[in-house]
């Protein structure tokens, strides 16, 4: 992960999602109102998740992930990544096993569904497919 | 966090439990997708539907 001088956490992919979804909830509500509406009480910490000087704590999770309205597992994920070497995600994972968002739950059910319930390995042709889905 | 701060039934949720294959399945498409949270829209879908479709024929022949 690059660090850039104050801004250690600007290159997360946290930073980048928030910018993301702040741009897109634009027309409807602006940053001020999504500050507010998660309860922080300095509405300029939203400023400062977005541009990377400070990063999201856990427990902000629920409260951003409802203001942006955003599957709140993606976004504890993403703040999990920000923890980068702490041991918090790996101790979370082993105790509760791998976060996955709503989306990886749709991939999930479809995988199931298609193959019948068998559990179907992940051979060379599934990568190719995948790539090609990804345009990889 | 008090009982009466609990989320809703409905909000709650209740992470599924991935085999070794299922785990492989959701790491390379996160490795894949350059987005964060990749949308199983219906082409992507129907992608993977047919290639694991063709699979279980192979294997249910064979």
């Amino acid at each position: 992960m690059k660090k850039r001088a104050g801004r250690p956490y600007a290159d997360t992919r946290l930073a980048a999602f928030l910018e993301k979804r702040i741009l897109e909830l634009k027309p409807r509500k602006s940053q001020l109102e999504i500050a507010i509406e998660a309860g922080f009480v300095q509405p300029n910490m939203l400023s400062m998740f977005k541009n990377g000087s400070n990063k999201l704590p856990l427990d902000r999770v629920p409260g951003l992930a409802k203001a942006l309205e955003c599957d709140p597992a993606l976004l504890f994920k993403l703040a999990l990544e920000q923890l980068g070497g702490d041991t918090t995600g790996t101790t979370i994972e082993q105790i509760f096993g791998t976060i996955v968002t709503r989306n990886e739950v749709a991939w999930l059910e479809e995988i199931r569904k298609a193959s019948d319930q068998s559990d179907p390995t992940l051979t060379m042709k599934g990568r190719a497919a995948i790539r090609g889905i990804f345009g990889k | 966090m008090t009982i009466s701060q609990l989320p809703p039934a409905g909000l709650r949720r209740v992470m599924p439990i991935l085999t070794d294959n299922e785990w492989a399945w959701i790491e390379f498409i996160r490795l894949c997708s350059a987005e964060p949270d990749p949308v199983p829209t219906l082409m992507r879908v129907q992608t993977l539907r047919l290639l694991l479709e063709a699979e279980l024929e192979v294997e249910q022949s064979g």
